[in-house]
């Protein structure tokens, strides 16, 4: 949310003033807590070019392999298909997770009544905060080809059953709207404070040069909230292969690995029996590599379009 | 009036707090646990004596020793503890054994850490600890590759010597029960790292289960062959005693293997198992029997004997189709009776029997099992008091199967078990033993002093409390339970074991997950049809050798060939 900033001159330098010392003296504890917490941690990135057997100890002699690891995961023969799910996933989610809570934001704020307003806003908040145990589980009933809701209703329609969670052609999309479903509230409620700090004047004004309420969504509140969007799309492009381990796992099962097994899900699966660290760290290094991509990306691509920097 | 309203609740609020530490007083002796100590020391050194003349073995030490262990435990001996601690102070760093090895023996014995054991927990603890070069003196080793890999880091000694001097005979036949697998796979370069702690490996084997009063209303006879058994599911759905509309012939679920191991095993193929086959092991999951059970569960599908759902149920899930009646055949483990129980309790009509497997052509059934254990004690290198292990284990035997200290205090439904400092061992075959303990009980008309160790709490549990009907089906006297098709497996030796002891190397740990997995997946695909049969089980042979399982076979047989010629040497 910064401009850039304006300097008295290039070459004198602000003092510190007595109010702010305690300011970044509170500072402190934080940094400290990064430090020892993310940034320290960081040395332990090398057991991702390690054979790492625990019994050898943090330090000891551990066989060093290079970049083995990378090859093991990558030479898996589902990787490929492992690595589309998880993007096809991933990038679904991030999308419908922009597109979803803005437009229903936006329906939501031409409510008059605000009672009703709240309570649909509290309702479509309140999957957001179920674990995938629980809404999984739901999910999973919902859905369920011989007593689920869906497909009773589905059948009376004229239609089959569907087998969602067991067929492959169905389950991608399956994981992606359940996770639509529940988390577009959370964005919902971010999108509908970045509306209601919008001049109301620019409305008025608007409707005096006779614009409708479609031309005045498109011209003053789309602009008004793009720098919140901008904002969410870039923190959620860091996600991009996080297809959601939590979801996946809780709803999957071996005939559906073809569309749903996702990077986290195999790489659970091989570390369960033989605690492999190495592999699992390798892959670690490459979603943060990937991540870091992604974001520097996106940064550029705000600053150059929409004159926003975030950091 | 708010005024009031708060006093009340504060008042309110301050007596339900006197009130719960009230209800803590209770009708337990306070001392018992003091008592049962003082019992286990005055008796410990007389009873080895005795029985085997090795009193020496398990004498006290003049000045205390102190020995570091970790340990694990699950939420059920928490929230028991919880409940000791007020009834006479225990905890788990200062358990009934702790107490009774400083009593008995002048043995500290520290607790470095104790953890929660859901989520392999344990396991990673464990891991962690040695990665940061924190070993205890001795401690339980679960995987058998963690073992390996301390033996080969040289953290760990060697225990032949340790076992050949200081464990009591009584141990060493404990240990030996299994004819020294358990030992095997504790090998590394030519020496023996670990001391096995056992358990059943019959909780392994697959028993059928069937709706007893299904088959009496219907006037149905025990299945011989498979096919016998498929009529008896079709006339089971017909019926719909339940009062079910969609009634299932069999129950099955989507790890496929525990509800159809005796399935499998009745066409002789066994897909978890490594099996021999003209002097060389073979994976059982490439054998050509399995087509012919693959055929069979496929044709249960296409017959709409399966719920067609089963490839997104656990066995949990799967099992609420027991719960509403509407299957009436289940291949699983015996404890699945405490499962029944529940049923019964709201069906009181509802009974289940369990028989001889069917077969393919009627012939007994054979099956394979996997030693089956709670881990290895391994003993840090540079640590001076090794025997400590020996005496440890005899107190814990002594205590478990000696006869005089009060077996179901001390072992408190399986929680007390869990709190010896290794991990109760029993023999390989304890489940059938404490079965034919139980009945020598019946045979002598209830004469409860030939009972022995679990027996005496398996004998309570048969009389006393909510759950009599189940362990009277698992262990009662009557023909219908599973003990009994297991003691006819036994004594006929239809029991084979698993062919593959050795630890695996680097190539199968990284590649015999994901085969296992497109093994689950292969199979999966084949009984819903959306393969053919010979189609899909060529693919599948096809994908275990792409993914190196030719090259796993000959690594295993390598191993396999070794340890034979050292057996005949």
């Amino acid at each position: 949310m910064t401009q850039k900033a304006v300097v008295n001159s290039p070459k004198k330098r602000r003092k510190i003033s007595g109010y702010e010392i305690p300011l970044h003296l509170m500072l402190i504890p934080g940094i400290l807590i990064i430090f020892i917490f993310h940034y320290v941690p960081l040395g332990g990135l090398i057991i991702a070019f390690q054979r790492f057997i625990p019994a050898k100890g943090l330090f000891g002699n551990q066989k060093w392999v290079g970049l083995q690891n990378f090859q093991y995961i990558f030479s898996m023969p589902n990787t490929m298909n492992v690595l589309r799910n998880t993007v096809t996933i991933a990038v679904a989610k991030i999308v419908l997770g922009l597109v979803i809570p803005i437009t229903v934001a936006l329906l939501l704020n031409e409510l008059q009544v605000s009672k009703v307003k709240r309570s649909i806003q509290t309702i479509i908040y309140f999957p957001h905060f179920l674990s995938w145990i629980i809404f999984g589980s739901i999910i999973m009933d919902l859905l369920s080809p011989q007593n689920g809701i869906v497909n009773k209703m589905l059948n009376l329609l004229g239609h089959e059953s569907i087998y969602f969670l067991g067929d492959n052609k169905y389950f991608q999309q399956t994981i992606i709207w359940t996770d639509v479903w529940k988390n577009f509230g959370y964005g919902t409620v971010v999108y509908m404070a970045s509306i209601t700090s919008i001049d109301p004047s620019l409305y008025e004004a608007a409707s005096i040069d006779g614009a409708n309420r479609w031309k005045q969504t498109w011209h003053i509140t789309l602009p008004g909230m793009r720098m919140i969007i901008v904002l969410m799309m870039v923190l959620s492009l860091g996600n991009v292969l996080n297809a959601g381990f939590d979801q996946v796992y809780n709803m999957y099962s071996p005939i559906v690995y073809e569309t749903g097994d996702i990077i986290d899900t195999m790489v659970y699966r091989l570390g369960l029996e033989n605690a492999k660290y190495g592999p699992a760290a390798a892959v670690s290094i490459f979603k943060s590599v990937v991540s870091m991509l992604f974001i520097s990306a996106s940064y550029y691509v705000a600053d150059r379009f929409f004159d926003y920097r975030l950091f | 009036m708010k005024k009031i309203l708060s006093l009340v609740l504060a008042v309110a609020l301050c007596l339900s707090l006197l009130t719960t530490s009230a209800f803590a007083v209770d009708e337990h002796e306070k001392d018992y646990l003091d008592k049962q100590v003082q019992l286990l020391a005055d008796n410990l050194q007389k009873f080895y004596e005795e029985k085997y003349g090795e009193g020496a073995l398990v004498a006290p030490y003049d000045e205390p020793v102190e020995v570091t262990i970790v340990n694990y435990y699950n939420s059920t001996l928490e929230t028991n503890m919880a409940t000791w601690n007020e009834w006479w102070g225990e905890t788990l760093e200062n358990n009934r054994y702790v107490q009774a090895a400083e009593k008995a023996l002048n043995i500290k014995i520290k607790y470095l850490w104790l953890k929660n054991d859901a989520d392999n927990g344990y396991v990673n603890q464990l891991r962690l600890a040695i990665a940061a070069g924190e070993i205890p003196d001795m401690f339980i080793v679960t995987n058998q590759n963690d073992l390996i890999q301390l033996a080969e880091s040289d953290l760990i000694m060697p225990i032949e010597d340790v076992v050949d001097q200081y464990f009591t005979t009584w141990d060493k036949e404990i240990q030996n029960s299994d004819g020294g697998m358990l030992y095997e796979m504790a090998m590394y370069d030519g020496k023996c790292y670990g001391i096995p702690r056992s358990v059943s490996d019959t909780d392994t084997f697959s028993y059928i289960w069937l709706r007893k009063d299904w088959m009496e209303a219907l006037n149905l006879e025990a299945p011989k062959t498979m096919d016998d058994l498929k009529n008896i599911m079709v006339k089971f759905q017909e019926a719909k005693l339940g009062g079910n509309d969609a009634t299932y012939g069999m129950l099955i679920d989507k790890s496929l293997y525990y509800a159809t191991r005796g399935l499998f095993a009745g066409y002789k193929a066994y897909p978890e198992f490594w099996v021999e086959e003209d002097g060389k092991l073979v994976w059982g999951g490439t054998q050509e029997n399995v087509k012919k059970a693959l055929t069979y569960l496929n044709g249960l599908y296409n017959d709409g004997l399966l719920d067609k759902e089963f490839i997104t149920q656990s066995n949990g899930d799967a099992q609420a189709l027991m719960y509403n009646s509407q299957v009436g055949v289940i291949y699983a483990g015996h404890w699945i009776a405490h499962n029944m129980q529940k049923l019964h309790d709201e069906d009181p009509n509802s009974d289940w029997m369990c028989v001889a497997l069917p077969s393919e052509d009627g012939s007994p059934v054979e099956q394979y099992l996997t030693p089956n254990k709670r881990g290895w004690i391994v003993i840090n290198k540079n640590y001076e008091h090794p025997e400590v292990a020996a005496k440890i284990s005899a107190l814990c035997t002594f205590v478990a199967q000696g006869g005089i200290c009060d077996g179901t205090w001390w072992f408190s439904n399986d929680q007390g078990q869990i709190l010896e400092p290794f991990q109760g061992s029993v023999s390989s075959w304890d489940n059938y033993n404490t079965y034919l303990n139980l009945l020598e009980c019946y045979k002598a008309g209830g004469d409860e002093s030939v009972l022995r160790a679990k027996a005496v709490t398996y004998w309570s549990n048969l009389h006393n409390g909510s759950s009599i009907w189940a362990w009277e089906h698992m262990f009662g006297d009557g023909p219908y339970t599973p003990m009994v098709v297991l003691g006819d497996a036994i004594d006929n030796g239809r029991i084979h074991y698993d062919g593959f002891l050795g630890a695996q190397n680097e190539f199968m740990q990284d590649r015999w997950t994901t085969i296992k997995d497109e093994q689950l997946t292969a199979f999966t695909k084949i009984i819903i049809g959306e393969v053919g049969v010979d189609e899909g089980f060529d693919n599948w042979l096809k994908t275990f050798d792409s993914m190196g399982g030719t090259q796993i076979t000959n690594d295993v047989n390598e191993w396999y060939a070794q340890s034979q010629a050292a057996k005949n040497n």
